[in-house]
């Protein structure tokens, strides 16, 4: 076999192993959270989704952390973690005995019902973030968060946004907070694949 | 074969494959409209849990609800499931959705070192607290699909469930 095929392919490898390492790293998290745990209400969340009933929805609700640093769509930080079946058009989720503070929301809809959001590379670019500039390692599912956000730049680099931007104040005892779930794949990654389809056929 | 044949062929191919592709592409648009018209029709039915007596406010507390016998067995794939923090010594648990009408069942467990996994001595001992939907005996260890069951058909239902630590 050629030695310039085989370094090839070593140097992405390392740089995945490397970034499975970094991920790992962040499992040492302090639990300081800012809310005070005297006072709790009911959050109701309204999520606006597909238009038909399919999978489930995956919720994390995550608190702000005390040091004004929080990991956001992570879930060891999260109050509460829901997996709760979609309906049409918008599902209601109820979480009593929440602590009055500053939270985020981020919901996946996973129609598979594989426990995960599924990447068109087939993995996950937190763990390893390797690009390609034709193809990038878009999201499949749907996914969205708290505060209108839909978390992508650009057509090419779909993210998640920071805990500040997504963050909502959660002081009543009763607080609705709508979340849009975003399709990208449907949207704007079926005919882009489409069109560079077509464009590589002309050539 | 002549060549000339040969590369109008692939151009027919060619064009079939364009045509394909901006046809789906125009049908998948046009079927994902923006969601914020939408309103939600159709019955719902409102689960409400109430867990009661947790011993401590270490770790979190993970709850499963199951629709189906074989899937309570085998401890996979329930239709709803929570994993939340502790406040106090009961918490709430609320399901909202578009259940179908039947038998349900719940399984609760407390992990309060929150490593993700039910502790238990080499015996098989549960050393975290555990509970169930309809609070069923546990003379022959772990309670089955019919001692745990409870039917909603519409509406709301509400269930208590009692932690149990054996330590």
């Amino acid at each position: 076999m050629n030695k310039k095929i085989v370094f090839g392919l070593m140097i992405p490898a390392a740089v995945f192993l490397l970034n499975c390492k970094s991920a790992k790293t962040q499992d040492k998290d302090s639990n300081t959270y800012a809310f005070n745990p005297e006072n709790r209400g009911e959050l109701i969340l309204k999520i606006h989704g597909m238009n038909r009933a399919k999978g489930n929805f995956m919720i994390l609700v995550i608190p702000e952390n005390k040091s004004g640093k929080t990991k956001f769509p992570y879930q060891k930080t999260a109050v509460a973690a829901l997996i709760i079946p979609a309906q049409k058009k918008i599902t209601e989720v109820i979480i009593p005995d929440l602590p009055y503070g500053r939270y985020a929301v981020a919901a996946i809809h996973d129609t598979i019902r594989n426990q995960k959001l599924d990447f068109i590379m087939g993995f996950d670019p937190s763990v390893g973030g390797v690009l390609i500039p034709i193809l990038p390692n878009w999201p499949i599912e749907g996914y969205g968060f708290s505060n209108k956000k839909f978390g992508i730049k650009s057509v090419l680099k779909p993210g998640t946004p920071n805990f500040k931007k997504t963050s909502f104040e959660f002081s009543e005892n009763q607080h609705t907070e709508e979340i849009h779930i975003s399709y990208f794949w449907r949207r704007w990654g079926i005919p882009y694949i489409g069109s560079i389809i077509a464009v590589l056929s002309l050539i | 074969m002549n060549k000339a044949a040969f590369i109008k062929n692939i151009q027919k191919s060619q064009i079939i494959i364009i045509s394909a592709v901006i046809t789906i592409s125009s049908v998948v648009l046009s079927s994902c409209r923006s969601a914020e018209h939408y309103k939600s029709k159709g019955e719902t039915t409102e689960i409400r849990i109430k867990v009661d007596g947790i011993r401590s406010k270490n770790g979190k507390l993970m709850l499963a609800m199951y629709h189906d016998e074989n899937n309570f067995t085998k401890n996979l794939r329930p239709a709803a499931a929570v994993q939340r923090m502790i406040f106090g010594k009961s918490t709430d648990v609320v399901f909202k959705g578009a259940f179908s009408p039947g038998e349900f069942s719940i399984a609760v467990f407390h992990d309060e070192d929150g490593d993700g996994t039910m502790k238990t001595s080499s015996g098989g001992i549960p050393l975290e607290g555990f509970g169930f939907s309809g609070n069923p005996p546990l003379s022959r260890g772990k309670p089955g699909w019919k001692e745990t069951k409870f039917t909603v058909e519409s509406g709301s239902h509400s269930e208590t469930i009692q932690m149990i630590y054996i330590d």
